[in-house]
């Protein structure tokens, strides 16, 4: 059934794109973007850089994904954050610090802080396509072109008044349907954060960003960089990966 | 009674040395006294004022449900019409101002750092007409409406090292529980330095058009902050107030300064228990400076008074001439006294002293008193209480050794080596 309605999907999709690629509607544009993003289940392992000044601080990490409600992170290195794990299930998100021997479960305002000293919070990591399109009314600027690619600039604005990230605005290139560039507004229209993503790599079925700089504007010469060293999609995951006694386990 | 009286006036001028001793420990002794207890009533009468001067006003008026959440600073309880309510009370005589605020949590961002703070969002026009801002402002300017400037307090400043001129970014939060909040890119127009410490390590002020815009808040406010003419009168303007504000549709409550700051009033009287006991302590120790050296004066005349007593003065009379003296040096001495505590007085209340001899940051840590500089409030009370005591004492001081003395024999008291 879902393979059908998979089918009668991508036809849709080949439709439109084929008639012509301006016609799409801003709607359609984020959604293809996430279409990219989907997957049934991946593994990565990742490099974290992050730069404050003149500081560099490098931290490796791996990663399970299952679908968009499902990952598990560990923490490789430094020393200090060796071992650290993190459980998103849904909503929730729990942490495991091994110097606590502790789980800690975040949720509200926990998950809008900085990630382990980077420039992404915990629910800029977390936040799915779908609660995107949800919360927020999107509407297509026209096109731009960005890193060299044509892309669509799409804006989004947040359906409620009071909300931290009141405007989103996504440069999504026109061929990979990727977002190159996303800039993050407060309500007062300061720019908040910057994610560029600064490499592409194709895989099988799909294109993928490599590398992303995230840049935390409040902070004054920050930012940092996720460079995927290695990913898989579609493997099959251990059973056992997303649980609580996983993240416990040394 | 008369030759009494000379005699012992001529007594004090003959033992000089002795008079002086104890000329100079009543003085002295209550003197200090006299200070310290002017330092004691300024404590409380200038911390209030500073909270009043810099927090509190007089009066504010609250929509309905703000008072009993007024420390989560919660913004769902809004006045929505603050001009009605300003035009309502417009010809009350006893209002010498009343400016339309919001309260709100902030934290201030100066590149890595960030410092959580209260903010306040002012009608920069009306504010010097409420409060004091603007005549504590050490460096800079005060707001303009509507630019978009902010003034720091000085800890703040100082804190994340911010100069006059410097950008920062100010974090308003419509919630700090959920986290979600606005950011404000600000140049900063000034740096208070108000009497109060706890305004200046931790507040800021924006002009209120900047706070509604970035907080949704349309034209409303979370407070009215009124200020008035004479404080004494704080109750019946308290209930005019609330009666133009019955004719209105919402509920609205009106609090005083004391019931505001009443986490401050407790402290205060926490500590006035224990503290009542420091001027207890000074009359005490002044007290005992002047009976000890009265107590030494007499006894070392215990031959005179055996002498007189030999030469057929009767023993009242005897005792009279020692009164006369100890109220002739108490009633010099506390003069003497009121001099030293009225000069004293007089310089703390007009100039106090700081404790930032100590370094700014311990002062910061030892002072919990709204207070930058520590004033006195020396009152005439004070004076007239150091004179009747430093009086009376002196005489009872007195009549003891005296009335010893006295019932010696006079051969015994002739005998006696002093």
């Amino acid at each position: 059934m879902n393979k059908v309605f998979l089918f009668l999907l991508i036809i849709c999709i080949a439709v439109t794109c084929g008639r012509a690629g301006e016609d799409l509607t801003a709607e359609e544009i984020l959604a293809m973007r996430d279409q990219n993003m989907v997957f049934k289940t991946a593994y990565s392992e990742i490099d974290m850089i992050i730069t404050i000044k003149k500081r560099i601080i490098e931290k490796k990490l791996t990663s399970y994904t299952e679908g968009t409600e499902k990952s598990f992170v560990e923490f490789l290195s430094p020393a200090r954050d060796r071992g650290t794990k993190m459980l998103k299930i849904g909503k929730v998100l729990k942490i495991y610090f091994p110097s606590a021997e502790r789980v800690m479960r975040l949720s509200g305002h926990m998950l809008r802080q900085s990630m382990m000293g980077s420039d992404f919070s915990y629910e800029d990591m977390t936040e799915t396509a779908e609660e995107l399109r949800k919360e927020y009314d999107v509407k297509l600027l026209g096109e731009e072109v960005f890193g060299g690619a044509q892309c669509y600039v799409l804006e989004l604005e947040s359906k409620i008044e009071n909300k931290t990230y009141f405007f989103i605005k996504i440069w999504v290139d026109k061929e990979r349907f990727i977002g190159l560039k996303v800039e993050f507004y407060a309500k007062s229209g300061k720019l908040l954060k910057v994610l560029t993503v600064e490499d592409i790599k194709s895989f099988k079925n799909r294109f993928y960003p490599t590398k992303v700089t995230m840049e935390d504007k409040l902070r004054k010469n920050s930012k940092t960089e996720m460079i995927i060293k290695r990913i898989e999609f579609d493997l099959l995951i251990p059973r056992g990966t997303f649980t609580e006694r996983n993240l416990m386990r040394r | 009674m008369k030759m009494l009286f000379k005699l012992a006036f001529r007594n004090v001028f003959r033992y000089r040395r002795r008079t002086i001793i104890t000329f100079s420990a009543i003085s002295y002794g209550l003197g200090l006294m006299a200070v310290g207890i002017s330092l004691y009533n300024g404590v409380d009468t200038h911390a209030m004022d500073n909270i009043i001067n810099s927090q509190t006003a007089h009066l504010k008026i609250l929509a309905a449900g703000y008072f009993e959440k007024k420390d989560e600073v919660p913004l769902e309880f809004t006045i929505d019409e603050p001009q009605e309510i300003k035009s309502l009370l417009k010809n009350n005589r006893d209002i010498q101002g009343i400016e339309s605020r919001v309260l709100f949590q902030a934290s201030i961002i100066s590149g890595m750092d960030e410092l959580p703070c209260m903010g306040v969002a002012i009608e920069p026009e009306i504010d010097p007409l409420v409060f004091k801002i603007k005549d504590s402002i050490i460096d800079g300017r005060f707001l303009e409406p509507s630019e978009s400037k902010i003034i720091l307090g000085s800890g703040l400043a100082r804190d994340l090292g911010l100069k006059v001129g410097d950008d920062c970014t100010l974090r308003i939060f419509f919630s700090i529980e959920d986290f979600i909040w606005n950011a404000l890119d600000l140049e900063i127009a000034g740096i208070a330095k108000t009497e109060n410490p706890m305004v200046n390590r931790g507040t800021v002020f924006i002009p209120l058009s900047l706070a509604q815009e970035a907080l949704s808040l349309e034209n409303s406010v979370t407070e009215l902050a009124v200020r008035i003419e004479d404080r004494r009168r704080l109750l019946e303007v308290r209930e005019s107030i609330e009666g133009r504000l019955a004719s209105l549709s919402k509920d609205y409550e009106v609090v005083s300064f004391e019931e505001y700051a009443s986490d401050f009033k407790e402290l205060m009287r926490m500590r006035s228990r224990m503290q009542a006991l420091i001027p207890l302590m000074m009359i005490l120790i002044a007290t005992l400076g002047i009976v000890n050296t009265m107590l030494m004066a007499v006894m070392e005349r215990t031959r005179e008074i055996g002498m007189l007593a030999a030469m057929g003065m009767r023993k009242m009379e005897v005792m009279l001439v020692f009164i006369f003296e100890g109220a002739l040096i108490g009633i010099f001495g506390s003069f003497a006294a009121c001099v030293i505590g009225g000069l004293g007085g007089w310089w703390l209340e007009a100039k106090g002293f700081s404790l930032a001899f100590l370094g700014e940051e311990i002062a910061e840590m030892v002072s919990f008193l709204p207070m930058e500089v520590y004033k006195g409030d020396l009152t005439a009370g004070t004076l007239i209480f150091t004179f009747i005591l430093g009086t009376v004492i002196s005489i009872l001081a007195s009549l003891y050794p005296a009335y010893k003395a006295v019932k010696l024999d006079p051969i015994q008291a002739l005998r006696h080596v002093g």
